[in-house]
């Protein structure tokens, strides 16, 4: 690495300027948990642009009608975040199971969108969330994508030349939200998701709306099950369409066999982490029957 | 120096309470620094990659992997590593604990453990069962001694007695 291998500028015009000019193939380092293990494995990068001391991308609000998340905040901020509980509990849920305390206190929101892992967990919390993802540049300014318009693939981003994800935006959720997140893996910590379920909708006049469900490693990107959400949108919750809505998803998603665990295993996953987030929509329905809220 | 050699940048860390500066190139991860550098070999270097918490030091108070943090990065930052885990002549009751409950085989992720398990008695004076457990999640064994390492936590935070005293050196001094 030359002298100009390792950039760390203080503020995003200094971060774009850097990455402006920069030569193909170079990398922004925020939290290292995933780039410093390839720097480790002996990949080189022409340039390293640290973005740790960017205080742009440090935000985490409510503002103008969404969580505001800058893609530098780490997931142990995000936990510790009461708006985020509050507001985007499927994030914090995913936050909550992932990797270990030592790794969440590293890894951040916009590494975890760029990396675009398929079994990424945040990643697939906000593209249930409808999250936006605000990219920012020197040359082109910003534009806003969604998860699915970002994340192309294992590894694969539309972030262009001199792009850096500056922002996520989260709508906020509505009094009748029910997010529900699951994931597999044979320990609870430092697990890469074997699957993954992240599921958002809402429930009114006893009617399920907007559903979106998510599922993370059963696809080259985190993908939504369209036909399981169109299975439930506008339904009634009952047991019968809760399994309708399982073997849907099971049947869209499109998992390999790899040294984690077979693609059988994962689409039976799916169908028992649907199940499982719904029926605990269900009840979370009857409790609110039962105390008149 | 050949030509091509990243050039070195100056940096200052507190570490152990010690403020010493030192050149490092810009890749040059804070694990490398303390164990090649500054010869402070107890934060282990075991998977490198983040996996295996072995490198776990403090900065600025929070458990964090050595391997996957940036030397460059740590500047003016106050790091703690196992060797400055002992205040003066007195051990922690951390490593006090351990001992007692012997709570390790190899040994190999004992710093780690102990630094985690020390941040966490720091921020929660009391803590579960359940919360020990997720607070050293992130530190492996691969001895499966986690049983002794949990019940060392709990009698470092005088919620468990150990049952018996084997006699033992005293642990002051530079031993």
């Amino acid at each position: 690495m030359t002298e100009q291998g390792y950039v760390r500028p203080d503020n995003l015009a200094g971060a774009l300027d850097a990455l402006a000019d920069a030569p193909e193939g170079t990398r922004v380092l925020a939290g290292g948990t995933d780039l410093m293990v390839h720097l480790r494995a002996g990949k080189r990068f022409p340039r390293l642009v640290n973005v740790a001391r960017v205080s742009e991308l440090q935000a985490l609000r409510v503002w103008g009608g969404a969580l505001e998340v800058g893609a530098g905040v780490t997931v142990a901020r995000l936990l510790r975040d009461a708006e985020v509980r509050r507001h985007a509990a499927l994030l914090w849920q995913a936050a909550d199971r992932f990797a270990s305390p030592l790794v969440r206190s590293r890894a951040t929101v916009g590494g975890n969108l760029v990396n675009a892992s398929p079994a990424a967990d945040l990643t697939l919390a906000l593209l249930a969330l409808d999250a936006r993802v605000e990219l920012v540049s020197r040359a082109g300014g910003v534009r806003s994508l969604g998860v699915d318009e970002l994340v192309l693939g294992p590894g694969k981003t539309a972030l262009g030349a001199g792009e850096l994800v500056r922002t996520v935006r989260v709508p906020l959720a509505k009094p009748t939200a029910f997010h529900h997140f699951e994931k597999s893996g044979p320990r609870p910590a430092l697990e890469i998701s074997v699957a993954a379920v992240a599921v958002a909708l809402r429930i009114e006049d006893g009617r399920v709306v907007e559903p979106r469900i998510a599922c993370g490693a059963v696809a080259p990107v985190p993908l939504r099950v369209v036909p399981a959400e169109q299975v439930l949108a506008g339904r009634e919750l009952t047991p019968a369409l809760i399994e309708e809505a399982a073997l849907a998803a099971a049947k869209v998603v499109r998992p390999i066999d790899d040294v984690r665990a077979t693609a059988l295993y994962r689409r039976r996953l799916v169908a028992a982490f649907v199940r499982r987030s719904l029926t605990a929509a269900l009840d979370s329905q009857r409790v609110s029957h039962a105390t008149g809220s | 120096m050949p030509a091509g050699r990243p050039p070195k940048t100056v940096l200052t860390l507190k570490v152990n309470g010690d403020s010493v500066e030192l050149a490092v190139e810009p890749r040059t991860t804070l694990l490398e620094a303390l164990r090649y550098t500054l010869r402070l070999t107890g934060s282990k270097q075991g998977c490198d990659k983040g996996d295996c918490g072995a490198c776990t030091v403090l900065i600025d108070g929070t458990p964090t992997l050595a391997c996957l943090t940036l030397a460059v990065e740590c500047q003016g930052r106050a790091v703690t590593t196992i060797e400055g885990l002992a205040r003066g002549p007195h051990v922690h009751p951390v490593q006090d604990a351990f001992d007692l409950c012997g709570a390790l085989q190899c040994g190999f992720c004992q710093p780690g453990m102990m630094l985690s398990a020390a941040a966490l008695l720091e921020a929660n004076a009391r803590p579960t069962r359940l919360q020990i457990r997720e607070a050293l999640s992130g530190n492996l064994c691969r001895c499966t001694g986690y049983k002794q390492i949990f019940d060392a936590v709990e009698v470092a935070s005088g919620q468990r007695e150990v049952a018996e005293r084997d006699p033992r050196p005293t642990t002051g001094g530079e031993s």
